[in-house]
């Protein structure tokens, strides 16, 4: 039901429209077409390869921590999702 | 399995009644089990983070469902904003369809600017409700800047004309013949005039048909009793009622329109019809904007009594981008003791429902091109998570 993960732009290649992000460990190329701005540093919330919205830092550390603790593991989630 | 899940879609494409599409959800049951426990306050902020992508829709059924629990009134101006929130999220996700999906589906490159205006657009949406922070706060009381959203709907007028019709979206809405439909493709070159040029030059209009067989206005007390019953697993997993699959859709909400009826061969539809209601649903979004500012509300959620369930539970509905949102949650002592959703994807998606229906249509047609139009109609469905296509 259209869950989105949280994760922080590592690098940003301009010419490609694509970043690298990370969800602790877990690093991957992702497209930031859709968004005007990011920088490095950036939390962004992450669906089916794009980056969808900016968030703060404390919003991406709450949904994160929320879902450790119903037990789910939102590094290996990113990890298995697709390429855009 | 993972937290979002995903769906596999197989078809075995032959002639007659021995072509077959299964749909195979990996969708996890169980993730609302992250609201247990929590004061309805923070569910009702936290659903909008977690669940994203449609995070308004969610935010607001969020909100309804524990005002609901609670016995809480919903002041008109709150209500007014989720409703704005809410179409503005629908405008946003139907304009990504059209402009980043409906390209790829025809291997044309998508236009970065325009997918950073609706973005843009949206953003804008949001920062003109002032203090939304707390609009999905139960009970919360919360004032809009009214005339940056009345500037926001006007540039979704402008922008819906130069993206997706090539003309103010009120004079594209009263089209409502099929000749009327084909003009409008061919006068010009924007992606959903190509998709419909070449959907109509392959013959491919009626491909996929299926009846609408939509998902009723189900009473509250009858929702409550299947979220929070025996069966409540299976319920929301694979939705059905009285026992059929049903569709939630934008053609489901948009099948009374001319163009619809037009597109149509008595209650069956084709692929057609699905793009045409995204159309038609998005040409209607800024009228129902401005609407909505003088109403007050969409009146979707009316003024049925507040606690029609009682003993702590709330059920609460959303028209998202694509479909209908169910929630439901149960509050005791002022904690959630039992959280649901029923995402309108579960509907869609069923394995015996309109989007099976509909492929297993695709995969017995004999057409060369079954696999790019079940790429096009899975795209017309729009599921909120991945999927894989597999073509035999």
């Amino acid at each position: 039901m259209c869950l989105a993960l949280p994760a922080e732009i590592v690098s940003i290649d301009n010419s490609r429209e694509t970043a690298i992000v990370a969800l602790g460990p877990v690093k991957k190329e992702i497209s930031i077409a859709l968004l005007d701005e990011v920088s490095v540093g950036d939390f962004v919330l992450v669906h089916v390869g794009f980056a969808l919205h900016r968030l703060s830092p404390e919003e991406a550390d709450r949904t994160l921590a929320l879902m450790r603790e119903a037990g789910e593991n939102p590094e290996k989630e990113f990890a298995e999702g697709d390429a855009p | 399995m993972t937290i979002a899940g995903r769906l596999d879609i197989d078809l075995t494409c032959r002639s007659g009644s021995s072509a077959s599409a299964r749909i195979a959800s990996s969708r996890p049951r169980g993730v609302t089990r992250m609201f247990h426990g929590r004061r309805p306050a923070e569910v009702a902020n936290l659903v909008p983070l977690v669940f994203g992508v449609c995070g308004m829709a969610q935010g607001a059924a969020a909100a309804t469902a524990c005002e609901r629990a609670l016995g809480i009134a919903t002041s008109s101006e709150t209500r007014r904003m989720r409703d704005s929130l809410l179409l503005a999220e629908t405008a946003r996700e139907h304009l990504l369809r059209v402009a980043m999906d409906w390209p790829r589906c025809m291997a044309l490159a998508t236009d970065p600017a325009t997918l950073r205006q609706v973005m843009g657009l949206d953003q804008r949406f949001r920062q003109a409700m002032a203090g939304s922070g707390t609009v999905f706060e139960p009970g919360g009381v919360v004032r809009c800047d009214v005339a940056a959203i009345e500037s926001a709907v006007a540039d979704l007028g402008d922008l819906l004309e130069t993206v997706v019709f090539g003309e103010p979206p009120d004079t594209w809405l009263a089209r409502s013949t099929l000749a009327d439909l084909g003009d409008w493709a061919h006068a010009g070159r924007l992606p959903a005039q190509l998709l419909l040029q070449r959907t109509l030059r392959s013959a491919a209009l009626q491909i996929g048909s299926v009846s609408i067989d939509a998902v009723p206005d189900i009473d509250d007390v009858d929702l409550a009793s299947m979220l929070f019953g025996e069966n409540a697993e299976q319920f929301i997993a694979l939705p059905t009622w009285e026992g059929r699959p049903r569709e939630t859709t934008a053609l489901s909400r948009q099948a009374r329109h001319p163009l619809i009826q037009a597109l149509g061969d008595g209650r069956e539809h084709g692929i057609g019809a699905r793009l045409v209601a995204r159309l038609v649903e998005l040409a209607g979004l800024p009228d129902r904007m401005t609407d909505l500012g003088e109403a007050g509300s969409l009146g979707s959620e009316g003024d049925e009594t507040v606690d029609a369930c009682g003993d702590g539970i709330g059920i609460a509905r959303s028209e998202a981008a694509r479909g209908r949102l169910i929630h439901g949650v149960e509050i005791q002592r002022g904690l959630v003791k039992r959280y649901l959703i029923v995402a309108p994807t579960e509907w869609n998606f069923h394995p015996e429902g309109a989007a099976a229906r509909a492929l297993a249509q695709i995969a017995g047609s004999g057409r060369s091109d079954a696999r790019g139009l079940a790429d096009l109609m899975i795209t017309a469905f729009d599921p909120c998570v991945e999927y894989s296509l597999a073509v035999h």
